[in-house]
């Protein structure tokens, strides 16, 4: 008779180190933070410096901020594909005043507070917050430019936990100037002047060494900050339609998305990557994806507003029709369109930033 | 440059598996192993897998040989999925470490993303009861780091 082998129980404490390792890398990455109450192991685990590599170069989160801090500002987690609520009420401001919130890099997003009912007239103050970690800072008054134009955080260096926001307006001699905010000196600095140019709206991007707005003449203008060359670059022709052009910042770079509009309803919409060709020192539109007419009708049935709304969030560029509760997702990478779960009745909603929120797994300051 | 051969193989319970050179050669390890020694009668000893996982391992495998030229991705997608769905954790636990041990990079892969996807949604207490985990932290510890990632406790909204 032969012996009776028992065959051992494989128990999960017997997993290899490196195994577990594996399987945590799989997670997403909201579960990195979740996970870290597990143990002291764990803890330090998600705190790595590979964990927070894996965090930084993930999907960012799509935040939605009311203008209000009193309310929460929501949360969508494109891995789990639900929403949550998050309080930005750590951040101190007079009730009656909207605070906006207007760009966002690494986590951190750049608002602006008190900025009273002269818009223009009045500097506002600049704020620096930290959603995920409860943080925040107010940027001191900046030296030079008097009246800003536009805005924009840049993502925080590799090795450093440093920030920078830049700053384009007028000084009190009506030059146009750039002004940048260190986070470490805590001090603004002039880094270059900018040719007359005038910008339509708040919003600029920083991308891949320059920064973007869009212009009053429908143009966008590329400013490269290192070399402080202006390049402007007009919209994209299409059937001799004008396109109403507005830019957003995604994963492969900067997108400018063009509404065709015909009898004030969007007939069309198709999006360009604005790609930097260095041979010829110039930039090129390169076609990225079109809205099918189906989606377009969709589109268009999901409010009575011809105004939308859109941002890049990662690789995904998020549409919302003015006064719309439902959100419109194009997947740049696998040009595909979809209908994000419906956030919420509340109204209260309705008129919101919203920004990207990439997870940094170790960020905690601001 | 496809081998005939047939390939046997020994589970650490000695029973004896026949699969097609092309079958055996998804692994790694078989793979520098049969590149050394070429085709032989003599049956590979693997003592780390048992009968019943090596089973499933081949059956991965065998279905995997063809699966990149003439099978979707779409397809092969869904077979892994249908392969995983009903295995229990002792069994998920067994074929990550078999498919480590054999150095299948896909089945690797697979299981892992199967266990992460089983747990994501649970609580660390969960985790804890799951994977044996003694819980090493002090109250103290354990409440500033929920303070800290407050959010991410946060339960989630639906419409």
């Amino acid at each position: 008779m032969g012996k009776l082998r028992l065959r051992k129980q494989t128990m999960w404490s017997d997993l290899p180190e490196y195994l577990m390792e594996r399987i945590l890398e799989c997670l997403p990455v909201d579960c990195f933070f979740r996970f870290r109450a597990v143990c002291n192991t764990w803890n330090t685990l998600f705190s790595s410096q590979h964990f927070n590599s894996i965090a930084r170069n993930s999907q960012p989160f799509l935040i939605l901020c009311p203008s209000s801090t009193q309310m929460p500002s929501l949360l969508y987690s494109f891995f789990t594909h639900t929403w949550r609520t998050i309080s930005l009420s750590f951040i101190p401001h007079e009730c009656q005043c909207p605070i906006n919130f207007r760009g966002s890099a690494s986590g951190l997003l750049l608002a602006d507070i008190n900025a009273n009912f002269c818009f223009g007239y009045s500097s506002p103050t600049l704020c620096v917050c930290n959603p995920l970690s409860q943080m925040y800072s107010l940027l001191p008054e900046m030296g030079s430019v008097s009246r800003i134009m536009a805005k924009a955080i840049l993502p925080v260096g590799d090795k450093t936990n440093e920030y920078t926001v830049m700053v384009v307006g007028m000084s009190s001699t009506d030059r146009v100037l750039l002004e940048a905010y260190n986070s470490t000196t805590k001090a603004w600095k002039v880094a270059g002047t900018i040719p007359d140019v005038h910008i339509r709206n708040e919003n600029m991007f920083f991308c891949k060494g320059s920064l973007f707005c869009v212009t009053a003449s429908g143009g966008i203008m590329a400013y490269n900050v290192e070399q402080g060359i202006t390049t402007i670059v007009s919209m994209p022709t299409v059937d001799a339609h004008n396109l109403w052009a507005r830019l957003v910042c995604c994963k492969i770079g900067l997108v400018v998305v063009g509404a065709i509009e015909e009898n004030h309803s969007l007939k069309g919409l198709i999006m360009w990557e604005l790609v930097f060709h260095e041979m010829v020192k110039d930039y090129k539109w390169v076609e990225i994806g079109k809205m099918p007419n189906s989606v377009c009708e969709e589109f268009r049935r999901s409010s009575n507003s011809n105004w939308f709304d859109c941002v890049g969030v990662g690789d995904k560029i998020c549409f919302r029709a003015n006064e719309s509760m439902l959100i419109l997702v194009y997947d740049v990478s696998r040009a595909s369109w979809n209908w994000l779960a419906k956030f919420c009745e509340d109204l209260r909603f309705v008129s919101m930033g919203w920004l990207p929120l990439q997870p940094m797994s170790n960020l905690k300051f601001c | 440059m496809v081998k005939e051969c047939k390939v046997k193989l020994k589970s650490s319970d000695d029973k004896i598996f026949e699969v097609d050179y092309a079958v055996a050669i998804q692994s790694q390890i078989l793979n520098n192993t049969l590149g050394h020694t070429g085709c032989t009668d003599s049956a590979l000893p693997l003592h780390n897998v048992s009968s019943q996982i090596l089973a499933k391992v081949i059956d991965y495998c065998e279905y995997h040989v063809n699966a990149s030229s003439t099978i979707s991705e779409k397809d092969v997608k869904m077979w892994d999925q249908e392969f995983v769905k009903h295995l229990d954790q002792a069994t998920l636990l067994d074929l990550l470490m078999a498919a480590q041990y054999l150095g299948i990079h896909n089945l690797q892969e697979l299981t892992c993303q199967t266990v992460a996807d089983r747990i994501k949604d649970k609580r660390p207490e969960d985790i804890r009861e799951i994977f044996n985990i003694q819980n090493d932290l002090t109250p103290e510890e354990e409440e500033e780091i929920r303070c800290e990632n407050e959010w991410a406790f946060e339960e989630e909204v639906s419409p």
